[in-house]
């Protein structure tokens, strides 16, 4: 008897069971998608602030008592503005505080007249009274801690007692201190004073000057001395600038002139930016960047690019620590702007032409002092001037490059570099790594594939076919430390017999073919799909003879040595870690991916197609290419997209054979860098929130979207084509 | 007018049509295991000649042995003698390509390839070459008339054949085995995979095609072999226990074994 409730609770269990295992399915489903949408998001919100544009805006105004101010700086740390007055006195401004105040104040004891930063250091000034006579001050701002109370006082100390130097009678000076050299350069019109001490130790005098005398073909009104004190750099109003090796004072020699405005026209402002090899020389509303660079004809000043703005400018401020600057018209506008990526990143009223200005050396606030004694902090938001959509793909001018190009160089040891955030060159690299892998890998894994599925014997393919897909479980950093530490140098040693192998292989094998088709019918139908497996044995012979033919190859054509003949003849050098390393070893990483799936395309062509085929009197060939391939083409053209993806996602192979070297060659015999090897090197030494650490997520985003691509054109391409030939 | 062979079975039904293929003690093994044991027979040219049969009975393999699409299978080893026209096809001098050019084959499942129907239809012309593009164009109008699709395809020529009914595609790949001009045409169950509409279609075209080839069909449809034949042979177990004309066959078995397969008692 069948009771209702036994009807009724089986179709429950079943239900549930059913709606369960559903449910639990489409969660995973969605978790997948879920998870790369997340990543994808993920780097976008690291990516993001890069591409978010810079900001200036006012955060707080305040009374000073009126003065006449000479000088304006800000602390490191942004904490305490630096008053110098005419009158002597120096005023420490708490900045932090609600309502700015005052918080010591300080007289240097006489009037000052003029004051300059020293370069390259921060907070050293050289003040120079009315006589002419200057002296080195500088402030610090020591921490301490009072009742577990950070507390900063700031103090003025003069580092070398009372020295004093003269620079009356001076058009401009400037006073460059470093690693224990002083260097005075004091510009008299039409020569230049320069006097150098060494030995320079703070808490004691300067001593022992050696001044030189350099007279000028001109009269000049600035001057600057250049990267590490090696160079002098003269000004005057009507655009005539000059550049003098000065490292031996005594034996000065002119390196460039160059006019930098119209015959008529006068320079209005000027400004070196870090590093002191580019100078930003304006001229009513346009301001040029120039610098020094030398080429085969010597030393040149070369306009490199320019800014233009609406009104007239009054005043360049450059930033501390980067390549960026201020530029602040004559409507009281600044302009934030960035020199190397050619930005114009941000304008704000900031007050009046006549005030005084500093720029924190962190390049976060700006402060301006008017004569009145009203004063304005404004914040700067500007995390990533250097970094434009423009800057990451165009070529670039970077200071001392005689030419603009797409660079990516990082890092550096030297502070005044200016980091190369080129993608082109890791664009490339990484295609040029797929494109030798899939030259290598492409007809190897189809070829393999073809002979696999349709001509080897079934018993022998057994053994096949799971033998080169275990291949891919082989981890490629084995294989990339192979292709690096074994494999590159023997190709190095042996080049000439490597690429005879090229040769040899399908010369020899095209003869092999030939040879057994003599043989008798009878001997070689034994061997009926165990081709694969008799051949193995003359292509390792063949190896081993294009190895020994090699030296005598190399000899013969190449004059005994291929890599000079290469770099001679071809004008192509060789590299030990170079894409024909890489283009093997990521070949046959790639080679199992492609062979698996083109084989299973192959062999499921549906055998009727095949023996239709035949029985119409067509050759096991004619068939193939005509009937299978043709049929197979869908599986066979996403297996190679889907081995284009993994080969430009690949990471250890590339980033253990390539060298690493971030070039844009086409050389076979060259390494490259490509997006996955430069994440791999670089995410691990780049400052958290950084230029640097952002694009890195950038590439990482770069090389997503691309294997996305090759992965979704693999796709749509299949069902298309499979919608065609799918009704079999 | 007719002898006795061997095996007991009737080995020629009619001395007056020219033999096409003869067959003489054919015998095939799969490895160790026997699937056709010592046959013998004559099929007459320009005539059809259906082979009957329950399943596993060996008639596709005997029809496979005609093109030689048995040399496909492994292990697969051939005794006797077959002659088409007089020449042992089994020879060594013989190419099977040639072979199957002059021998067409149509397959139950129809198998057009995944190309345009003109192409289907050429596809036989172009592997053997030497016909020029308005020969080409001609074959393949009087092959896909011969095979009664020209009306229904004639515009749509440069579609894919995969568009086509089944019914279609099966008259297709006939049109295509035709456009080879073959002597004969062998034809494995070509109606089984069918509608009975286009059944009907095939077997009047296979009534049309008599007239030009040599037909040899396996069917599994007593019925069909009654309707399309003028000889039919009735396989069992890998011998071939009876062949003579369909009607008498079909009305006057000389076999008990036939007779038990026609009423239904077996197969």
């Amino acid at each position: 008897m069948v009771t209702e409730k036994e009807l009724a609770a089986l179709p429950r269990r079943r239900s549930l069971i059913n709606s369960v295992t559903r449910y639990i399915v489409a969660l995973g489903g969605a978790a997948v998608i879920g998870a790369i949408a997340l990543i994808f998001f993920y780097l976008l919100w690291v990516i993001a602030p890069v591409f978010v544009p810079a900001s200036l805006q006012v955060e707080k105004t305040f009374e000073m008592p009126a003065g006449d101010v000479r000088h304006l700086d800000v602390s490191e740390s942004g904490e305490f503005g630096l008053r110098i007055l005419s009158t002597g006195d120096v005023e420490f401004i708490a900045l932090d505080q609600e309502q700015p105040e005052i918080s010591s104040r300080s007289s240097v004891g006489f009037a000052v007249e003029r004051v300059k930063p020293l370069t390259p250091m921060s907070n050293y000034y050289a003040l120079v009274d009315a006589e002419g006579t200057l002296r080195v001050m500088s402030a610090s701002y020591p921490v301490s801690f009072e009742d577990d109370q950070r507390v900063v006082r700031p103090r003025l100390t003069l580092p070398f007692e009372d020295s004093e130097l003269d620079v009356s009678g001076a058009l401009d000076f400037d006073l460059y201190f470093e690693s224990g050299t002083a260097l005075l350069a004091v510009l008299r019109g039409d020569h230049v004073e320069l006097t150098q001490y060494r030995d320079v130790e703070e808490g004691f005098a300067l001593e022992m000057p050696r001044s030189t005398q350099i007279d000028l073909d001109a009269v000049y009104d600035r001057v600057w001395i250049g990267p590490r004190g090696q160079w002098l750099i003269l000004l005057n109003e009507s655009g005539r600038l000059e550049l003098y090796d000065v490292k031996r004072p005594r034996r000065a020699k002119l390196l460039s002139t160059t006019q930098v405005v119209p015959e008529d026209g006068r320079v209005d402002v000027a400004e070196v930016i870090l590093g002191r090899y580019s100078l930003l020389i304006g001229q009513g509303g346009d301001l040029q960047q120039w610098f020094v660079l030398r080429d085969e004809y010597g030393y040149r000043f070369e306009n490199v690019r320019g800014f233009e703005y609406d009104k007239p400018l009054v005043k360049i401020i450059p930033e501390h620590r980067r390549k960026g600057f201020i530029a602040l018209d004559a409507g009281g506008t600044a302009h934030l702007g960035y020199t190397t990526s050619n930005a114009q990143l941000a304008s704000h009223p900031v007050g009046l032409p006549g005030d005084t200005y500093a720029l924190s050396p962190r390049g976060k606030q700006l402060l301006a002092a008017a004569p009145d004694g009203d004063m304005r902090l404004f914040v700067i938001d500007n995390e990533h001037p250097d970094i434009t959509w423009s800057a990451l793909w165009d070529k670039i001018w970077y200071e001392g490059y005689d030419a603009p190009v797409h660079s990516w160089q990082s890092s550096s040891a030297d502070n005044d570099f200016e980091p190369k955030f080129s993608l082109m060159p890791l664009l490339f690299g990484t295609l040029k790594a797929a494109f030798y892998a899939m030259l290598f890998a492409t007809p190897l894994a189809l070829m393999g594939a073809i002979y696999t599925a349709y001509f080897m014997a079934p018993s022998m393919r057994k053994l096949v076919k799971p033998g080169i897909e275990i291949m891919a479980a082989l981890p490629t950093v084995v294989l990339g430390f192979l292709a690096g530490l074994w494999l590159a140098p023997i190709i190095e040693a042996n080049l000439s017999a490597v690429l005879s192998v090229i040769l040899v292989l399908p010369v020899g094998l095209m003869l092999l073919a030939w040879l057994w088709s003599l043989l008798p019918k009878d001997l070689t139908r034994r061997f009926d799909g165990w081709y694969g497996l008799v051949a193995v044995v003359p292509i390792i012979s063949m190896v081993a003879i294009a190895f020994e033919l090699g030296p005598h190859l190399e000899v013969q054509f190449f004059g005994g040595d291929s890599r000079a003949w290469f770099l001679n003849e071809l004008g192509l050098s060789y590299d030990q870690r170079n894409a024909l390393v890489v283009g093997l070893a990521m070949g046959l990483a790639v080679v199992p991916t492609i062979f698996s799936i083109a084989e299973d395309a192959i062999y499921g062509v549906p055998r009727h197609l095949v023996n239709g085929s035949l029985a119409l009197g067509a050759t096991p060939w004619q068939t193939l290419v005509r009937v299978v391939l043709l049929t197979a083409s869908p599986g066979m053209f996403s297996a190679v997209m889907i081995g284009l993806g993994r080969a430009v996602g690949e990471t250890m192979i590339v980033l253990m054979a390539t060298g690493n070297t971030p070039i844009m060659d086409l050389n076979i015999f060259e390494g490259m860098r490509t997006f996955a090897a430069n994440i791999a090197v670089e995410l691990p030494e780049s400052e958290v929130g950084s230029s640097h650490y952002r694009i890195l997520f950038l590439t990482a985003m770069v090389l997503f979207l691309l294997t996305f691509a090759f992965n979704t054109v693999a796709e749509v391409v299949r069902q298309r084509l499979r919608a065609r030939y799918g009704s079999l | 007018m007719s002898n006795v062979g061997t095996n007991g079975a009737q080995r020629t039904v009619d001395t007056l049509a020219d033999t096409s293929i003869s067959v003489r003690d054919l015998s095939l093994y799969y490895g160790d295991k026997q699937a056709l044991i010592d046959i013998s027979l004559d099929i007459p040219q320009r005539q059809v000649t259906a082979f009957i049969g329950p399943s596993g009975c060996g008639k596709s393999t005997l029809l496979r042995c005609f093109n030689r699409m048995n040399d496909l299978i492994d292990d697969v080893r051939i005794e006797g003698l077959i002659e088409l026209e007089g020449h042992d096809i089994n020879a060594k001098s013989v190419d099977v390509a040639q072979l199957r050019r002059r021998v067409g084959m149509v397959f139950q499942r129809p198998n057009p390839f995944p190309k345009s129907i003109y192409e289907n239809v050429a596809y036989g012309m172009r592997i053997h070459g030497g016909v020029t593009k308005s020969e080409m164009d001609d074959r393949v109008e009087w092959a896909l008339k011969s095979a009664a699709l020209w009306d229904e395809v004639q515009d749509r020529l440069k579609d894919s054949a995969l568009g086509l009914s089944g019914g279609q595609q099966q008259r297709l790949v006939i049109a295509r085995a035709v456009a080879v001009q073959p002597s004969v045409l062998l034809l494995d169950e070509p109606a089984s995979a069918l509608d009975p509409i286009s059944t009907l279609k095939i077997e009047e075209l296979i009534h049309q095609l008599k007239d030009d080839y040599t037909i040899a069909i396996v069917t599994h449809n007593m019925q069909q072999a009654a309707r399309v034949s003028d000889h039919t042979a009735f396989l069992y177990l890998g011998e071939l226990v009876e062949f003579g004309g369909t009607e008498q066959i079909f009305t006057n078995p000389r076999e008990r074994r036939t007779e038990d397969y026609i009423t239904g008692r077996y197969g």
